[in-house]
């Protein structure tokens, strides 16, 4: 089992819990869930996740301010971050990923694929294998 | 024994039920949505409101197996997109799109209720 350990940031109940499911149960990673950009930023210093998910469109703080947030903190400056976007928002991909994400998924995304998806971001980005995998 | 995958399908196949459950009851939150917007006369914030939770249905749907559904908010999240920065008057030609978008979104919905009785959804 991977050791991961994923911070999902998203405002809509009914996306984290899928993909706190999705995470958890298939890829097997340690799995935070938080509402909001201000939210994340507080569960950073202490949950230390090695990739966040990041949802684009949120109230208050947004996606990419709070990936602008997230750079300023140490234990996050340079975290792999992932965007977690909408289809009507595809032609904003290139975008984000000069926002600094090292990926854009969209939404909606197969449950059941996520976790490889992930992992295959987080090898990518390091050049190595998931610890454990 | 079983596999983690299918443990997370049982544990899927439930968190669809219980969104499915749900469904109609988003669906009348939106119609309400949309009725302010037309009591307030096309006011922006209650269509920007109108926007965003279809936009959320949108994604959500087609996360929890059911993409038709997901796909019938997105083409209302569109229509709206393609409106909100630009005058709106919901008693033009703009009211009847939305109205018959919104249509095709709860029947819909209804349709995957009635195909979603007894059995899980597929999934997205």
């Amino acid at each position: 089992m991977s050791s991961l350990r994923v911070l999902v940031v998203e405002d809509e109940p009914d996306i984290r819990v899928i993909a706190q499911l999705a995470l958890e149960g298939v890829g097997g990673f340690a799995v935070r869930c938080v509402a909001s950009g201000a939210e994340a930023l507080n569960a950073v210093p202490e949950f230390a996740p090695d990739l966040i998910l990041l949802d684009v469109m949120m109230p208050g703080m947004d996606g990419p301010e709070t990936l602008q947030a997230l750079r300023r903190i140490p234990a996050a400056v340079d975290t792999p971050t992932v965007f977690l976007t909408a289809k009507a928002q595809t032609r904003d991909i290139d975008h984000l990923q000069h926002l600094g994400a090292v990926a854009v998924l969209t939404k909606p995304f197969d449950p059941m694929t996520l976790a490889a998806t992930v992992t295959r971001i987080w090898e990518k980005h390091h050049d190595q294998p998931v610890r454990g995998s | 024994m079983t596999s983690p995958s299918a443990d997370l399908e049982a544990q899927l196949t439930s968190l669809r039920a219980d969104y499915a459950a749900l469904l109609p009851g988003k669906i009348a939150s939106i119609e309400q949505t949309w009725r302010a917007v037309l009591l307030e006369h096309g006011d922006r914030q209650a269509l920007k409101q109108l926007h965003r939770s279809l936009h959320i249905l949108a994604g959500s749907a087609g996360t929890y197996g059911l993409p038709s559904v997901s796909d019938k908010a997105r083409a209302v999240e569109l229509y709206i997109e393609s409106v909100v920065h630009c005058a709106f008057d919901p008693a033009d030609a703009q009211r009847d799109q939305i109205d018959a978008l919104l249509g095709a979104l709860r029947a819909e919905v209804e349709a995957a209720a009635v195909c979603g009785r007894g059995k899980g959804s597929d999934p997205a």
